[in-house]
């Protein structure tokens, strides 16, 4: 099935879900030049926003993705959003990663303090800062993460120079 | 006659073989070339917004950051 990360992201931003964009596509947003299969997004995880996340993901088909033996359908599971930190979905649009704190960064409202806002589908979209997204990818260290902070580092040296 | 049998069985395999690299590459080829148009998408929208209303970023902070051309 045909994936569209970008329609994913105006679903979101057409809800009345706060969340902030984080790692790849946020990259991209910055303009690093690595695509991504994924859109990753930071929530408050309260049950409110959780519940209108399933209300409004109901028609893209969202399962939970971890177990590939038994993909449960989020529409039914969990119950209660109680003690969840983060959620990985795949929808029909695509997979969608909720990830309720960050490693190497913090909250929500932390991120959310130090994230810029970007014009979108006609929406104003918060995207994680720069410094923010290469610290969270140095927690990470996978490879590509190190390879996105040296980028990542250059885009934020030619915007400094410019200012 | 086995020889011949050996050849076909050979030669079958093979072809089965490079059918699966064909379809598994035409898959990852299919799948990249996805993300790259979603990636190109993304980055003419930012573009069109920026054109748009004539700047491309700025901070939620208190410290304003503008990134202009």
């Amino acid at each position: 099935m045909a994936t569209d990360l970008n329609q994913l992201l105006q679903v979101l931003l057409k809800s009345k879900i706060e969340f902030v964009v984080i790692g790849g596509f946020a990259g991209l947003i910055h303009g690093t030049s690595r695509v991504t299969r994924d859109l990753d997004i930071c929530l408050s995880m309260s049950e409110d926003d959780l519940e209108k996340l399933r209300e409004l993901l109901r028609p893209y088909n969202p399962k939970h993705r971890r177990n590939p033996k038994e993909k449960l359908s989020f529409l039914d599971v969990p119950q209660n959003f109680q003690g969840w930190k983060n959620l990985y979905l795949e929808t029909d649009l695509g997979i969608l990663d909720i990830i309720g704190e960050v490693s190497g960064v913090g909250s929500f409202d932390r991120i959310k303090k130090k994230s810029v806002s970007v014009e979108l589908y006609e929406h104003s979209c918060r995207v994680m800062s720069i410094e923010d997204l290469i610290q969270s990818k140095r927690a990470l260290g996978r490879d590509h993460d190190l390879l996105d902070i040296q980028e990542l580092e250059q885009i934020r040296h030619r915007t400094h120079n410019r200012g | 006659m086995n020889e011949s049998k050996d050849r076909g069985r050979g030669s079958g395999s093979a072809s089965e073989s490079l059918s699966e690299v064909e379809y598994n590459l035409a898959l990852s080829v299919e799948r990249r070339l996805r993300q790259h148009q979603q990636a190109l998408d993304l980055v003419l929208e930012i573009e069109r917004q920026r054109l748009k209303s004539g700047h491309r970023f700025k901070s939620t902070s208190s410290s304003i950051t503008q990134i202009e051309d």
